[in-house]
């Protein structure tokens, strides 16, 4: 069985780096294997192709990275505690609340004539899926049910939705013109700033989980179990919707939505190593979710240059396959 | 069945990296260092627009260095002189050392001392500064009067602080509200409402020291652009300055501009992505030197951030927040003085207003008018009624019939959603109906309006065959505001002209 964790970790890292390169070097602007090592040259650094590299697409491929890890743990961590296959991060209507609160505080900047700045606009994102996330943890204490819980989210998810439409009926019709491409998610802009305040949410929230794996692997066997072996479980609900809440409102506040990584990459992983271990399938899907994003990133921004598709699409065409599949699988199961 | 499933999985992905690499065949090479810097083509025109004449100057008062060359040398001016734009004709006061010039030839033209007793002074026409002109200058110091040749060189100061600075003309705008243009010595300020400040720094001139943070400068000439707002291609290339724009964000289906659509075809200019998400690549690559945004880029605030740390300095317009049509068509006179073509830029405005100025001493008609377009939905768009349409309305003799149904507010919002029952009540007995082509697409008859509802049926203007379509064009050529108010005052006096340019009457 080790053997198997290795391979697929090493699958994953030599596709990780492969995409890494390939990204790095595709793009509008053409690069070739010269061009990229006289990057390094003495005078590397004042050609618009270092530039392009440094500014744009480096940036980019990082958040990449860290965001589709983050979303994949998120995913797993939902799909352990609700022990549902299409649970995803954003069925606790996390994004739902972050477009609820971007869009008001777009609408009451706006109106003002004031200008609002890209950090305002994470910060407004974070605080909706926060909000989103307090909701869902109250209702935690009170229902002992996890499809209850499921639901309670997605209701949560409609009455931001219905708000937001609300609020946008009376703002100007330019505003919900952007409200709809906020709706579908981009790592297209990122900076190095945006970057270093992802690695901090991510890191803690990853680091946190993989600590996490021991209790989470005792839940997975039942509560019953997981308090024989001495498990809060009580804490432990709490924890898992906090961390996954924290990580899939990060993604959202910097790149918006993105759909089916969340979902798809557990099963995606539990398939590859055939294990349910947490403490394999945290870093694996952290790794795979990495892949995963980077790959459909560099579609997202290539294929149709210089359109860009949204990153969705690009994830649904790819994942939904996978999700039924592992739907099927389970049916098999049964 | 597993390991079928997840090696189908991992094939596609692998065949759909493979394909994606081919697929950056149109990749454009990325411009060396030498290609960011003015073109040589760019460069000519440039030097060009220098060599016929200097930057026009906002009305107001300046003080310039000038400069005296020729003659003996024993004569001089003084460093300082007085430079006074009225209406952008820019008259010199310049003042001699010496009290005994009696007159001065300047273009062929004799001026007098105007300070007997005084040192010699005399006020003469210039083109604008900077500016070489070559004058002659009549002296008594000797036994007989002697006409002297001379240069005088009148340039701004070079190394000053923006603190320094002093607003010493602007522009007199005629209905723009949304903008104004001061002058700074060799500096334009612009100043757009609730967007920005902008520095416009002349070709030539360096950039001045502590200029603000919230000020963004704009070096000029202003070359390979990147224009998003479509609405104000038409103006742009009516000042003449399509060329200084490289990159759009419309593609060359999408424009009404004929010479943008010319352009793009030719290959001249280039599809950079939508506003919100624009190939940076593309634009970093091949030196794009700024933007020109709507207000639109304001919800996506990431977009500006990023251009900016790219070194693209990104302007936002806001020519479609004026409120008199004339006020949005005046916004040609800002991509006049950004492109270098102020002059052509005031001169097409003028020409407009004088054109549109007969109907506008016109009696109103008293006839209403509907404006608006039905959605897929079923819902009626209409135009509110403050918005530059139905100003239109009103100044070609007519009165938009939404005028006090609708209560007006005090945002950026043109168009508004109304039910269809709410429509019936207010525009039943409008006179002229005009459906708006540019939202949904334009319509062929009558018939199909009353398709889409068969309310319309029983609209008065429906009945007497009074209802028309704008085209899909109607948005983007802005500089043809003054055809529509044209088109529209037709419609109203019920001219037998019926060479209409942007509507069409429906059978």
């Amino acid at each position: 069985m080790k053997k198997r964790y290795t391979i697929a970790f090493t699958i994953f890292i030599c596709a990780l780096i492969a995409l890494f390169l390939w990204n790095v070097g595709v793009g509008s602007v053409n690069m070739s294997l010269g061009d990229f090592f006289a990057l390094f040259g003495k005078d590397g650094s004042d050609s618009t192709l270092y530039q392009i590299v440094w500014k744009i697409r480096l940036p980019r491929i990082a958040a990449a990275i860290l965001l589709g890890g983050a979303l994949s743990v998120s995913g797993f961590l939902l799909q352990s505690f609700f022990q549902n296959p299409i649970a995803g991060p954003y069925v606790l209507g996390i994004s739902s609340g972050a477009k609820l609160v971007v869009a008001l505080t777009m609408i009451i900047f706006l109106q003002r004539g004031l200008t609002l700045n890209s950090a305002g606009m994470v910060i407004a994102a974070f605080v909706g899926s926060l909000i989103a996330m307090g909701f869902v943890l109250l209702i935690s204490f009170r229902v002992s049910k996890m499809s209850l819980l499921v639901v309670c989210g997605i209701m949560i998810g409609y009455i931001c939705s219905a708000i937001t439409d609300f609020c946008v009926t009376f703002a100007d019709d330019s505003n919900i013109v952007n409200l709809h491409n906020w709706s579908l998610g981009s790592f297209s802009g990122m900076t190095w700033e945006n970057v270093q305040m992802i690695v901090v949410i991510v890191a803690a929230g990853v680091i946190i989980t993989f600590l996490l794996a021991k209790p989470i692997g005792a839940y997975q066997l039942g509560e019953t179990y997981a308090r024989n072996m001495g498990v809060n479980v009580k804490a432990l609900r709490i924890g898992l919707i906090l961390l996954s809440s924290m990580l899939s409102a990060c993604v959202t506040a910097f790149a918006g939505p993105i759909s089916f990584v969340g979902i798809a990459v557990p099963h995606l992983v539990k398939l590859i190593t055939k294990t349910a271990k947490p403490i394999v399938l945290i870093p694996g899907c952290f790794l795979c979710g990495a892949v995963i994003t980077l790959f459909c990133d560099g579609i997202a921004r290539t294929v149709f240059a210089p359109t860009e598709i949204s990153i969705s699409s690009v994830t649904a065409v790819f994942l939904v396959p996978v999700v039924i599949a592992a739907m099927l699988r389970k049916q098999g199961n049964r | 069945m597993k390991k079928k499933i997840a090696a189908a999985i991992l094939a596609v992905m692998v065949s759909v990296t493979a394909l994606a690499g081919c697929g950056t065949k149109e990749n454009k090479e990325p411009a060396s260092s030498s290609d960011l810097s003015v073109s040589a083509e760019t460069q000519e025109q440039s030097d060009q627009t220098a060599d016929t004449g200097a930057a026009i100057l906002e009305d107001g008062t300046y003080s310039v260095n000038v400069e005296l060359q020729g003659g003996s040398g024993r004569a001089t001016v003084e460093s300082t002189a007085t430079v006074t734009v009225t209406d952008g004709q820019a008259m010199a006061t310049i003042v001699w050392s010496s009290t005994h010039y009696d007159y001065m030839i300047v273009d062929g033209e004799k001026y007098l001392n105007e300070n007997e007793g005084g040192n010699s002074t005399f006020t003469f026409p210039i083109s604008g500064v900077p500016c070489d002109l070559d004058v002659i200058g009549d002296t008594t110091a000797m036994s007989t009067p002697h006409e002297i040749e001379y240069t005088l060189i009148f340039s701004f100061p070079e190394n000053v602080s923006f603190n320094d600075l002093n607003c010493e003309g602007r522009m007199n705008l005629a209905y723009a509200d949304q903008f104004s243009v001061e002058q700074y010595g060799a500096y334009k300020l612009i100043t757009i409402v609730d967007s920005g400040r902008y520095l416009l720094v002349p070709q030539g001139v360096s950039v001045p020291t502590d200029v603000p943070s919230d000020v963004v400068v704009l070096q000029q000439p202003l070359t390979d652009g990147y224009l998003v707002s479509s609405a104000v291609m038409d103006l742009v290339c009516k000042t003449g300055a399509l060329s200084n724009i490289k990159f759009t964000g419309l593609k060359e289906k999408d424009w009404y501009v004929q010479e943008a659509a010319d352009a793009m075809k030719a290959g001249d200019l280039v599809y950079a992505g939508k506003y919100s998400a624009p190939d940076y690549e593309l634009l970093l690559g091949q030196g794009c030197k700024f933007a020109i945004e709507n207000s639109m880029i304001l919800h996506n605030p990431e977009v500006k951030e990023k251009l900016e740390e790219l070194g693209i300095p990104v302007l936002i317009e806001r020519s479609s927040y004026e409120k008199h049509p004339l006020g949005r068509l005046e916004w040609i006179r800002l991509f006049g003085v950004l492109f270098n073509q102020e002059q052509a830029g005031t001169d097409f405005f003028r020409a407009q207003v004088e054109r549109v100025q007969p109907i506008l001493e016109k009696e109103n008609t008293g006839r209403t008018v509907a404006f608006f377009a039905v959605s897929s939905d079923g819902t009626i768009t209409v135009r509110k009624p403050n918005d530059y349409v139905s100003s239109m309305i009103d100044l070609a003799g007519g009165v938009y019939s939404l005028n006090g149904y609708i209560e007006e507010e005090e945002n950026a919002l043109s168009t508004l959603k109304m039910q269809m029952e709410d429509f019936y009540v207010a525009e039943k007995d409008a006179d002229i109906l005009i459906y708006n082509g540019t939202i949904e697409g334009e319509l062929n008859s009558i018939d199909e309006l009353i398709a889409k509802n068969n309310l319309f049926a029983d609209f008065k203007a429906v009945k007497s065959g009074d209802v028309y379509t704008t085209g899909s064009n109607f948005y983007q050529e802005t500089s043809a505001t003054c055809d529509f108010i044209e088109d529209l005052n037709k419609i109203l006096t019920n001219s037998s002209d019926t060479d209409y340019r942007f509507i069409r009457k429906l059978q």
